[in-house]
């Protein structure tokens, strides 16, 4: 159901590996079962921290989670599918670099103001001119104009792009009240309204935040609760304790396999579970990496992948929390395979590994330095296991050192680290962003001096296709292209999942790919 | 030889508020130092993993970190004098308003955290050393040190452990409940205060409940200072001349203790308790993270992992301030209590 | 060298619980000292060793016989992580100690003996550092140094290095500036010996008294910051070595998982090390620190056969204070010491005695011991009879009751001897409310102005402090203080000694006063045979604990009968003095004294017997009795 107009780029349901939970068929509406009481309260505990209520100062998942909420965009990811439907408006393209949206009549912001074109326009010319330090307007990059005329707005693009739909699924793209955010600085968070299902009645900064229900709403979800308090605390283990005591209805990120399962086991508290598309990866920085020639280089890659035991990995330093990845592109994404499974197995082969760097002429054990991180990342376990694995294996003699978040990222990304753990949290759920920040000789974030020519053609070939079989085709030949060449080693993709206290239901429904945690859908008996 | 008191006493007053400037200028000169010096940048940390380097390099260049060291310093230097504290880069958070937030819950912290420390310290400090090489001396000073010895988020772990989970009789994290909270107007952000003032009688069981554990946990461990302060302090003062010449006019013991050797021990140990200001801080921070009690200890460290160089900036500043005023506070309560110390 | 050994001799000298205190304070540290150099032959397991013989350990498994104290989410065994984390905390404090010690102390010794500019700023950069939490410079450092040099030992200590730096520039500055002072370091330097020297010499010694209680107490906080550090993520590299913070913080998730033992046991450990190493400090302190050192009075039977009782001078008139036989004797470190080995004397009404000596002739110890203010561990014996009671077995607390309304006591230093942050007048209301409550408000305040009247303080100074006043005036006030509840015994410790003369001759006179107006008895103690001369009626001379020769002044001034006496008021200097004249040798050690006559040593009539049997007390008539063979 992604209407995307020339050619149908249909879409598959999404059921993911860990999830236990059901994936209800399209719409925003998904009542919980059972008999809850709408008059509820529902408290949500979490770690997250919320960097801006304004969608010109954020590009982090906690403050699209408050977002959400707050704020309409033009399209939705319906809960439990990866699919693009109609939110404030209806879309499609008309042109390869004119994409058309139709306001839904009806729509206001919880102050009474109606929804107006002028109101769209406004807000992503807002993100642009602001440019916050820490927001989202590089999203807005392959647009080129936006203008408004009666109920229809009309975005313009400098090239064909097939993922334009995506980003205006994300809360950069929502929509504000011209009358009430400035146009060229944001707005603080305690003032913020929007046009979505809530709006944010009360807002502590990083304690509390109340979400009451707009009382001038026009969309389609209906609200199984009458009142969603978010609690941000500091430590997981407060929240842990807090689940278990029951000042928390539901606790959702970030906690350890440990604590999951804590929770499980404790009265009156279960697990809910979804399908995810966070990953981990290891990468190698091919100008630092160990190896004396390109051909060695890729050689101890190579062995790398073949050496690792996913599966170990999965059940020791997770839980099997999280499920082994052999992409860098996840299941359950269009277009994703399982290329490394392909090309190196999916059980560890120390053999044909340890020939490999013989043909290459690399002495063992090979020296390499892993580096890892804490705070941010929470990557002790996984990177404990490999180096034990690495090691295990005789063919490296690997050292661990850690940083911590700030010092780690600016160096992981200019030249520091010859070998680095690192994650990604998608911005929607397309294949390109996993692969378009990532491989392009130029551009790419991770500044690993990886450069494939072909990559690159393939990566420009589907962002302007729109057919989604042609999509897929592209995306099959990156990936294995990606598994000979190795730049980086997919390690796991990580499920949702949050401790539920009995009788609150819903939770399992928005546990989805989107990562849009839909307040509206949660219940309470 | 007639008595001068509230001339000099201006005078001394004057003298410390006006060394506050170089202080706040050393240590804010020495933060931004660490902080520029240590890699990374705000930015970098918060948005780092999702830009390419040139947009990265664009944003950093709007936001003036690109430009030459000194620029950055004298910049902000003539921020801070005009008062201006500016937002935090992170979450933009106006940094006065993080500093009134959450350094009141620190307050509320660490006011209750002191009155414990006192009501637990001083008396068995007093009984310590006047009973000094006794069981009683003994058990206080082991106790002192045992409790000091016991990390502040490892005592915090037992005391959520037992008087949590196990028994269930107190919470453990946070300033309030969550709908006692969302009923209270923060005016001070010291909740029980801001309950008081609003006449909210109902929400005090709840106040009080979330502070026990917090304030016992970080209290007991400051007392474990302070006994062994006012013990030493004791037996010194015990052994001074004029206790031997009130024993010698027939005065008893408790007279002598409670009456002179008490309050002229008090001297050095208002002194050194006030200068445990640095070190209630620190506690602080481990105490605020252990019990999720909104504190600026932690936000310090969370604006420091960020590299946020505004926020900590103007953090720091707040926070030299206050040990400033308390040092100042415990100057004045030293010379009302000693008329010998208004030079 | 010899001055640390000095520092650590007293160490050994403690005694009693103290000892059991810094003994298991050593023990403690000890164990935790050969864990740390020995883990490698004690460990069961390496630091981060998951697997034996190819076979994985389990994961968080409860303690059991293959892992005592159980395993980690990682499969590490959680009692090899606690030996191995002393190593890492006993190397991270001792690197992190040594260089505070070799960056502070110089910069305190140079900073404090040179001054200037250079000292103030180091002072003012030293008290803004002091000023900001020690947790959160070290974070910030660590975090510098992660970036540059990584996280292993070296970071974790520098940043703790830099929090000491302060402690120590600060003591050993104030010790120097302390000692700069000393006249003997003035003529250090007066004499021409060069900076270096003076301050190796004299200052460097003090100091080292110091650093070794700051550097144990410093160890003990150095452990709680460095598993701050690694409780919060930034203090050594997990993967580089164990510790202890670290694994607390990882043992929370396990505490609310059910799987107690990873966060219990690292967090016993920090408790014992830090506990052994502050009971250490602690211990050094009690020893090193002047102000806490104890000399240890221990009760002690009679040590040997006791010298005659001394005999009674046979006076006309009633005594108001009746001593006969009077000893006093404590353990000390060194022995047993005899301060007051049976001193018979009488002080009748209205009368003022004398009692002048060289210093160390137990002078002091008797006057405390006449009213019972004597050290604890201090043992009397004999009789002192006052008011038909003998002073000396009644217990302390009826004892506490005379003194003030029946017997007083002046003492030397009138500079000390008031309650600083008490004015005058509430020390006058607690001495009369404490033995006559029942005195109203306008009762008391009368009273206290006429004795204050009495010493010529006006009553506009009733209300001022002690530090309002000088020398002169506040012994004034202590002798008001002491006369006002109207004691009819008074003993005068050296009243004026530390008083110039004009002062003192006030003082004398107001003595004679009381004596004349109240008929106060007076015990005066000095050394200044020229007051006693002057003031008293009586004077007793003592020597190595014991009354030598008492009597009327003039009979015993005039014609002393015992050769001390006389070489006393021989060596005393007059108007008249044409050349110095002094007594050879010094006063014996009570703790040894010598055989026989105690003054044998050094008297000029020495004869054979006088070093072997002590002589007899005669009498010579007139209430004088002299102890020496001369008159026997």
């Amino acid at each position: 159901m992604r209407k995307v107009g020339l050619g149908a780029v249909g879409v598959a349901m999404v059921i993911g590996a860990a999830a236990c939970g059901s994936s209800s068929s399209g719409g925003a509406a998904s009542p919980g079962g059972g008999s809850t009481n709408p008059k509820a309260t529902v408290v949500l505990g979490t770690t997250d921290t919320i960097v801006s209520a304004d969608p010109a100062g954020s590009y982090d998942l906690p403050s699209w989670t408050l977002q959400y909420n707050v704020y309409q965009t033009l399209l939705q990811v319906p809960p439990g599918t990866s699919d693009i439907a109609a939110s404030a408006a209806n879309c499609d393209f008309k042109g390869k670099t004119t994409y058309v949206c139709n306001l839904v009549p009806g729509q206001a912001f919880s102050n009474g103001d109606p929804v107006t074109a002028d109101d769209v326009v406004f807000s992503f010319n807002r993100v642009i001119a602001i440019n916050s330090p820490n927001g989202p307007a590089s999203l807005f990059a392959p647009m080129k104009s936006v203008t408004a005329s009666g109920n229809t707005v009309t975005f313009t693009l400098k090239a064909p792009d097939a993922t334009w739909p995506d980003v205006l699924t994300t809360a950069a793209a929502s929509i504000v009240d011209q009358k009430v955010f400035p146009a060229k600085k944001l707005l603080a968070d305690d003032k913020v309204v929007g046009s979505g299902p809530y709006q944010l009645s009360s807002y502590t900064p990083n304690q509390l935040a109340e979400f009451t229900p707009n009382p001038h709403y026009g969309g389609s979800a209906k609200l199984n609760n009458s009142k969603f308090v978010v609690k941000y605390e500091q430590d997981a283990s407060t929240l842990v304790s807090d689940a278990q005591s029951g000042q928390v209805d539901i606790a959702y990120r970030t906690l350890s396999p440990t604590q999951l399962s804590a929770l499980e086991s404790s009265n009156g508290l279960s697990l809910a579970k979804g399908a995810g598309i966070e990953i981990r990866y290891l990468v190698f920085n091919q100008k630092l990496q160990p190896g004396d020639t390109a051909a060695q280089k890729l050689a101890i890659r190579k062995a790398a992948a073949q050496v690792i035991d996913r599966a170990s990995i999965a059940s020791s330093a997770y839980r099997d929390t999280v499920t082994p990845l052999y992409s860098i592109i996840p299941q359950g994404l269009n277009g994703a395979t399982e290329a490394l499974k392909t090309e190196y197995g999916a059980a560890p082969d120390v053999t044909k590994a340890k020939a490999a760097l013989e043909a290459a002429g690399v002495t063992t054990p090979v020296p390499l330095t892993l580096w890892y991180n804490v705070n941010h990342y929470n990557d002790a376990d996984l990177a404990t296991e490999l180096m034990r694995q690495l090691n295990a294996s005789g063919l490296f003699k690997v050292k661990l050192q850690t940083a911590e978040w700030a010092t780690y990222d600016k160096a992981a990304l200019t030249d520091t680290y010859g070998a680095f753990l690192f994650g990604w949290f998608p911005d929607y759920p397309d294949a390109d962003d996993y692969t378009g920040p990532f491989f392009p000789c130029k551009t790419a974030f991770l500044n690993d001096h990886y450069c494939n020519p072909k990559v690159d053609q393939l990566i420009s070939a589907e962002q302007a296709s729109t057919s989604e079989s042609e999509r897929n085709q592209i995306f099959a030949q990156m990936q294995t292209l990606l598994a000979q060449d190795v730049p980086l080693i997919p390690i796991w993709q990580g499920g949702q999942v949050a401790a539920v206290r009995d009788g609150v239901t819903g939770v399992e429904d928005t546990l989805d790919p989107a990562y849009d945690f839909r307040f509206w859908l949660v219940g309470k008996s | 030889m007639a008595s001068s008191t509230t001339g000099s006493l201006r005078r001394y007053l004057v003298t410390r508020l006006l060394l506050v400037i170089p202080m706040v200028f050393i240590l804010l000169t020495i933060v931004f130092i660490l902080m520029r010096v240590a890699p990374g940048d705000p930015i970098q940390a918060s948005v780092g993993a999702h830009l390419s380097p040139a947009q990265l390099a664009v944003r950093e260049h709007q936001a003036g970190f690109d430009k030459p060291l000194l620029v950055q310093y004298f910049n902000y230097l003539g921020q801070v004098f005009t008062g201006n504290f500016g937002t935090a880069i992170t979450d933009h958070q106006p940094v006065t308003q993080v500093i009134t937030r959450n350094g009141g819950a620190t307050l509320e912290l660490t006011l209750a955290a002191m009155l414990v420390a006192v009501l637990v310290g001083i008396p068995l400090g007093l009984l310590a050393g006047r009973m000094r090489d006794t069981w009683i001396d003994v058990s206080s000073r082991l106790f002192g040190i045992v409790i000091y010895a016991a990390p502040v988020f490892f005592l915090g772990l037992l005391a959520q452990e037992l008087f949590g989970r196990k028994l269930g009789w107190l919470p453990t994290s946070s300033q309030a409940s969550v709908l006692t909270q969302l009923d209270i107007k923060p005016h001070t952000h010291l909740l029980i205060l801001d309950a008081v003032i609003d006449g909210k009688w109902g929400a005090l069981p709840d106040l009080l409940k979330h502070l026990v554990l917090p304030a016992a946990v970080l209290g007991l461990t400051i007392s474990g200072v302070v006994i062994r302060l006012v013990r030493v302090n004791v037996i010194q003062t015990l052994r001074g001349d004029y206790i031997e010449a009130a024993r010698a006019r027939g005065i008893g013991e408790r007279g002598v203790v409670v009456r002179h050797a008490l309050r002229n021990a008090l001297v050095p140990i208002v002194t050194i308790t006030g200068l445990q200001a640095a070190l209630l801080m620190s506690g602080a921070v481990l105490t605020e993270q252990t019990f999720n009690w909104p504190g600026i200890g932690n936000r310090l460290v969370f604006y420091l992992e960020a590299r946020d160089y505004t926020a900590v900036q103007g953090i720091v500043t707040a926070f030299t301030l206050a040990v400033v005023v308390i040092s100042l506070l415990i100057d004045v309560i030293n010379a009302w209590i000693d008329p010998r110390v208004r030079y | 060298m010899r001055g640390l050994r000095r520092a650590l001799a007293p160490l050994f000298a403690a005694r009693g619980l103290p000892r059991v205190l810094l003994w298991v304070g050593i023990s403690l540290t000890a164990v935790f000292v050969i864990l740390a150099v020995f883990a490698p032959l004690i460990a069961p397991y390496g630091f981060d060793q998951y697997a034996a013989d190819g076979v994985r350990f389990p994961q968080q498994a409860a303690p059991s016989i293959h892992h005592l104290l159980g395993t980690t989410v990682q499969s590490d065994d959680v009692l090899s992580r606690i030996i191995w984390g002393a190593r890492t905390s006993i190397e991270v404090v001792l690197l992190a100690l040594l260089l505070s010690i070799v960056v502070g102390v110089p910069l305190g010794l140079v900073s404090g003996y040179f001054g200037g500019w250079l000292d103030r700023i180091l002072v003012l950069i030293n008290d803004s550092l002091i000023a900001f939490p020690y947790l959160l410079l070290a974070i910030v450092i660590a975090f510098l140094l992660q970036g540059s040099i990584g996280g292993g030992v070296a970071t974790a200590a520098f940043a703790i290095t830099v929090i000491y730096i302060p402690q120590y520039f600060r003591v050993v500055r104030n010790s120097v500036l302390s000692v700069r002072e000393e006249p003997y370091v003035e003529a250090g330097r007066v004499l021409g010996a060069p900076p270096r020297t003076v301050i190796r010499r004299y200052v460097f010694a003090n100091v080292v008294q110091s650093v070794p209680v700051l550097a144990s107490l410093n160890a003990a906080d150095a452990i709680l910051t460095l598993a701050a550090l690694s409780f919060l993520g930034i203090g050594i590299d997990p993967s580089a070595a164990a510790e202890w913070g670290y694994d607390i913080s990882r043992g929370i998730d396990d505490a609310q998982a059910g799987y107690w033992w990873t966060g219990l046991f690292p967090g016993l450990a920090i408790i014992l090390l830090v506990t052994g190493l502050t009971l250490v400090g602690e211990s050094l302190n009690d020893s090193i620190n002047p102000l806490l050192r104890q000399r240890r009075f221990t009760a002690m039977a009679m040590p040997k056969a006791g010298l005659e009782p001394a005999l009674a001078p046979e006076t006309a008139g009633t005594s108001v204070i009746k001593v006969r036989d009077l000893r006093v004797w404590y353990g000390s470190e060194r022995g047993p010491v005899q301060a007051v080995d049976g001193v018979s004397l009488d002080v009748r009404q209205g009368e003022m005695l004398g009692v002048v000596g060289e210093s160390g002739c137990g002078k002091s110890t008797l006057a405390r011991g006449l009213l019972g203010l004597l050290p604890a561990g201090a043992v009397r014996d004999g009789l002192v009879e006052f008011d038909g009671r003998n002073l000396v077995e009644l217990p302390s607390e009826e004892m506490r009751w005379l003194r003030g309304p029946s017997l007083g006591m002046v003492f030397q230093e009138p500079m000390t001897r008031l309650d600083p942050l008490m004015r005058v007048s509430a020390h006058f209301a607690e001495a009369l409310r404490t033995h006559e409550p029942e005195l109203s408000d306008t009762e008391v305040r009368r009273r206290s102005l006429d004795a204050l009247a009495g010493m010529g303080i006006p009553p506009t100074r009733f209300g001022n402090y002690p530090y309002e006043f000088s020398g002169g005036m506040r012994q004034r006030i202590l002798i008001a203080l002491t006369l006002v509840l109207g004691p009819k015994f008074v003993v005068a410790d050296e009243p004026t000694t530390a008083l110039d003369v004009l002062v003192e001759a006030q003082i004398l006179e107001i003595l004679a006063d009381v004596k004349r107006n109240f008929d106060t008895s007076i015990l005066f103690i000095t050394h200044n045979l020229g007051i006693v001369a002057e003031a008293c009626d009586r004077v007793a001379v003592m020597y190595a604990g014991r009354v030598v020769e008492q009597g009327p002044v003039s009979a015993v001034f005039a014609d002393p009968q015992h050769p001390y006496t006389r070489e006393l008021l021989a060596s005393t200097i007059s108007l008249r003095t044409t050349g110095l004249r002094y007594i050879e040798g010094s006063p014996p050690d009570l703790l040894s004294p010598p055989s026989g006559c105690r003054f044998h040593p050094r008297c000029p009539d020495v004869m054979a017997v006088c070093s072997e049997r002590f002589p007899p007390s005669v009498e010579l008539g007139g209430g004088h009795p002299v102890e020496c063979w001369l008159h026997v």
